[in-house]
């Protein structure tokens, strides 16, 4: 009887800086065992709880795409115990996997319509296991158009620098990159997300949107979103809550009647209107 | 009569009710010790609660002190939840090895037996289950009795809970005076009994005598609430100053969360270094600063106020949600053990009485 709480072991097989303060690592990781690593089958929006022996668990959303067969990837913000430790890791040290949790985004509701993706700073990273998931050959005539609007505070502030340079040169996406403030070389939009949203404008007809920032954009997009007619069934939103065991029994990360990583972390704007504002 | 029961029991037919004389149930016990672990009532480093015994001597059904819950023998204060160790270059993780034969839980008072079967939701309803949990439990054989003396803070029967209810029971002791009548519930329950010369079927007074014992034991229970459709009512007042004014009384220590036999919350944590050490979860409680405060510094749940309206709607609102069912038997702990008189009735009669500002 294998205990749901015992994490795969996994090997750090790359580490990529992604912002010039150097505070956010993208953590590229490859299962020691290979059973485990074909059991590991998850969707984007997905979580796992990662670990350091000795250290502690904590839980933070998958990165890369569930078509990235041959690794995973979790972006990592430096902040707290567990954080600042895997900072400090390097290629070759051993990592805890535990997961995949919750419940993803709707790939299976945004089949056949249009997908509006608005991220704000560091709560892009499973919008950006989405994106590559959409853009996926294998994927992407399953969807209609994509649309993606992503914000940081400054051009050494946006992730995955390699991806959005790659996605800039396709025809099948609107990449929408916005400062809050340039600098010297950045050529790009500047503004706040929800205004850019606005300008960007995208059809509510027959699309799904899925929003992810910092409380304060979040704020002030939603009434963008509803200038733009999303109903609150068709426009998502993945939520952080502090948490411990990732499979709904250690009863911290409740908002109401739902657990955030077990019912969650994505959940529809209506969801979420009926739930009490405790998160 | 067909008995209910949780899923992990065999449903059985009412067999034949038995009688033991009290003076051979320390006999009866002995002979349970030479097959199987046993826990039990008794007083463990000074303190009332249910632990393994190796001997019928250390049985103690009359505690004149608060007595700890006993879902510390499923689901322990501290339990490892693996450990580990880096041996030449190696990573090795091992978990504790399931348990190799079954259990008996002795002397089990009926809201405890349902505040299992309450935690066996949480634990078990959904993949993936709490193995740690299961395997104790599954293993377990749950010997009840039936409460004939309640405390002054009990007040199980508001909650439709009965002090002499069979819920999740493999057997169960009805104390009538000078013995027991005994009632085996399912298959496994009988097992223990069986062949044992100490049971004599009970006799038609025997019967008679339990129903006036129990008859009393339900009316010792004074304290009356009504909680009808509390779910809807919390709903109504989640926002009231309501809250404000209850959580005046508390200090945060997390002791009613510890006391009570449904709260299930818990911590993870790692023992050691990064060379060898072990994981293990601990008891936590909803009414710390802490429990929901994010790394970021963010906290959904600021102060007592929410806190407490969080283990109120969990237990009253949240759980029935869920699972149908409140996650509170009135065992009454939390008030004895509370250090600033919180008493869960009072706070259950004011929100009856709250009208939504």
């Amino acid at each position: 009887m294998r205990s749901p709480y015992t994490p795969s072991l996994t090997v750090v097989d790359k580490i990529i800086s992604e912002n010039d303060v150097n505070d956010i690592k993208t953590f590229q990781l490859a299962f020691k065992d290979q059973d485990a690593a074909k059991a590991f089958k998850y969707t984007p929006g997905q979580f796992s709880e990662i670990s350091l022996l000795g250290v502690g668990e904590c839980p933070i959303g998958i990165a890369s795409s569930p078509m990235d067969e041959d690794y995973i990837q979790f972006t990592v913000k430096k902040v707290g115990v567990l954080t600042t430790s895997l900072h400090n890791c390097v290629e070759g040290d051993v990592v805890g996997v535990r997961g995949p949790y919750g419940n993803g985004f709707p790939t299976d509701i945004m089949e056949g319509r249009d997908v509006v993706i608005v991220g704000g700073g560091f709560a892009f990273t499973t919008l950006r296991s989405l994106t590559k998931y959409i853009l996926h050959e294998a994927n992407r005539k399953r969807f209609g158009n994509l649309t993606v609007v992503y914000g940081a505070r400054n051009p050494g502030e946006l992730l995955y620098k390699y991806d959005l340079e790659a996605w800039g040169e396709r025809d099948d996406l609107n990449l929408v990159v916005t400062v809050d403030k340039g600098d010297d070389s950045w050529t790009g939009k500047e503004g706040f997300v929800p205004a850019i949203l606005k300008e960007t404008s995208p059809s509510s007809e027959n699309a799904v949107m899925v929003v992810c920032g910092p409380p304060a954009m979040i704020r002030f997009t939603i009434p963008v979103i509803e200038e733009l007619k999303f109903q609150p069934e068709n426009t998502y939103i993945s939520l952080e809550m502090r948490m411990k065991c990732g499979i709904g029994k250690c009863g911290r990360c409740n908002i109401g009647s739902k657990y955030v990583c077990k019912d969650g972390p994505v959940f529809s704007f209506d969801e979420l209107q009926v739930l009490p504002k405790e998160y | 009569m067909i008995l209910r029961s949780s899923s992990n029991r065999s449903v059985v037919l009412k067999m034949k009710e038995k009688t033991i004389e009290k003076k051979d149930l320390s006999g009866f016990i002995d002979s349970l010790l030479e097959e199987y672990q046993v826990f039990a009532p008794t007083i463990a480093e000074g303190i009332p609660r249910f632990d393994r015994i190796s001997s019928s001597t250390q049985v103690s059904l009359d505690s004149p002190k608060l007595e700890r819950s006993p879902k510390e023998v499923f689901f322990p204060q501290c339990e490892t939840l693996f450990t580990y160790q880096l041996i030449d270059g190696k990573m090795t993780m091992e978990e504790p090895p399931a348990l190799e034969s079954e259990r008996v839980l002795l002397f089990v008072r009926p809201c405890d037996v349902k505040a299992l079967t309450l935690m066996d939701s949480v634990f078990t309803s959904w993949e993936p289950k709490d193995t740690n949990y299961l395997d104790k439990r599954e293993k377990t054989i749950i010997v009840g009795r039936a409460c004939s003396r309640p405390w002054s803070t009990c007040f199980c029967t508001s909650l439709g809970v009965d002090p002499f209810g069979k819920e999740g029971m493999d057997l169960v002791f009805e104390d009538i005076g000078d013995k027991y009548v005994v009632e085996a519930l399912t298959e496994r329950g009988g097992k223990i009994i069986d062949g044992s010369s100490l049971f004599k079927d009970a006799e038609k007074k025997d019967l008679e005598n339990l129903k006036e014992v129990s008859k009393k034991a339900t009316e010792a229970i004074r304290s009356e609430l009504d909680v009808k459709e509390i779910e809807k009512k919390l709903k109504a007042i989640y926002d009231d100053s309501f809250w404000g004014k209850v959580s005046e009384k508390c200090v945060g220590c997390g002791v009613c969360s510890y006391l009570c036999p449904v709260c299930h919350c818990f911590d993870v944590q790692d023992e050691g270094t990064e060379l060898k050490g072990k994981r293990v979860r601990i008891w936590d409680a909803c009414q710390y600063p802490i429990f929901t405060l994010h790394a970021s510094g963010h906290n959904p749940r600021t102060s007592s106020r929410e806190r407490i309206r969080q283990r109120m709607m969990h237990k009253f609102s949240y759980f029935i949600e869920n699972f149908g069912e409140l996650a509170c038997v009135g065992c009454g702990r939390c008030i004895k053990g509370c250090p600033g008189n919180m008493d869960i009735r009072e706070v259950l009669t004011g929100i009856m009485a709250t009208e939504a500002d």
